[in-house]
């Protein structure tokens, strides 16, 4: 396999990647392979942030690793980091669902609870909790929540998530501001609710 | 960096990062411990104001990867078309390839507006190219973008 170290002197952009693209790009299946296992939880994760769909954020998960086969042999080494591309990918295949999709988000649970049945266990609130978090995050404008699945959920250093969103810092802080609050707003009645049960 | 920051300025950045100051920009952190120690009770405020968001992200949702995931991914690959071996001045697929194709990969793209300018004449529509215009033509033919190219026109 090859031995790039993925430290280009002239760009100092260490990519730990580099080799595995550069045997990606002469069709070297083991190296894509050792890829997907690298970066295919994270590609999942951030999918699934964004569309809020398990099965959905597999099949963008899998879009991405088929354009890194398909474009790996182009990759210059040394301008970017290879995970931010990939970042960027999925993200752009998100937001071209989501337009696809042009659906309204509505919310899954109902409001109503029968009032003759027993208290639900922790187990049942966590869960309850987390839908109503994940449904709470699908509210948001896609580009909000792309800011913070970045930064807070994959902690991804504000300037690479920048980087990723092709934004600038100030922009991407004010994305994080706003969709930290917008997220305040729409919990906090329904938190307050599950956490008095 | 300046190591002092204003109660705003830390207000800000609680606001955008949360509550936890390990999550705030590298840069900032040293100013920002040194408000914390200077102003603990208006730091504590601010910060904790943020824990409700920051336990809400926490409860995110994780997705579990399906065993057979990486499997059926990379099933999905097409096969890698084998090199040509020799030495060949030109082959069909260099005309897709600007370094390789050179000259021939040039008068490809020319070609396919030729050919699309009198398909668009003969047949009384206008095909209009995208707002980027003919440099989409000869990306397209380097095989860089999926971008539509042509916007269909009908003429009365």
């Amino acid at each position: 396999m090859h031995t790039h170290t993925g430290h280009d002197n002239r760009r100092s952009v260490h990519d730990p990647d580099t080799a595995l693209v550069l045997d990606i790009g002469r069709g070297d299946k083991k190296a894509a392979a050792i890829l997907v296992r690298r970066h295919l939880p994270k590609m999942v994760a951030l999918a699934r942030n964004m569309l809020g769909d398990a099965n959905e954020a597999e099949d963008i998960a899998q879009e991405v690793f088929l354009k890194v086969w398909q474009h790996a042999g182009k990759w210059h080494p040394g301008k970017a980091k290879f995970e931010t591309w990939m970042h960027r990918v999925a993200i752009n295949l998100c937001y071209d669902r989501l337009r696809r999709r042009r659906e309204v988000y509505t919310d899954r649970l109902p409001e109503t609870v029968d009032e003759d049945s027993p208290g639900p266990d922790q187990s049942t609130l966590d869960t309850q909790l987390s839908v109503q978090i994940e449904e709470a995050m699908m509210h948001l404008p896609p580009r909000q929540r792309a800011a913070l699945t970045l930064c807070h959920l994959q902690e991804t250093s504000n300037i690479e998530a920048a980087r990723i969103m092709k934004i600038s810092i100030e922009a991407l802080e004010s994305l994080l501001a706003r969709g930290r609050n917008g997220l305040r707003k729409r919990l906090a009645n329904k938190v307050k609710l599950l956490l008095e049960k | 960096m300046s190591a002092v920051m204003t109660h705003m300025e830390f207000e800000r950045l609680a606001q955008t990062y949360g509550g936890d100051l390990l999550r705030w920009p590298e840069k900032t952190r040293r100013a920002a411990s040194n408000f914390q120690q200077q102003n603990p009770q208006s730091a504590k405020t601010i910060l904790d104001h943020q824990t409700d968001v920051d336990h809400a992200l926490a409860q995110v949702p994780h997705q579990d990867i399906r065993v057979d995931l990486e499997t059926q991914i990379l099933r999905s690959f097409p096969a890698v078309q084998a090199k040509r071996s020799g030495n060949r001045l030109w082959s069909w697929s260099a005309l897709l390839h600007p370094i390789r194709g050179g000259m021939p990969a040039w008068g490809m793209a020319l070609a396919l507006l030729l050919v699309s300018g009198f398909i668009g004449g003969y047949t009384g529509y206008a095909y209009t190219l995208n707002q980027s215009g003919s440099a989409d033509i000869i990306a397209d033919a380097f095989g860089t973008t999926d971008a539509t190219l042509f916007v269909e026109d009908p003429t009365t």
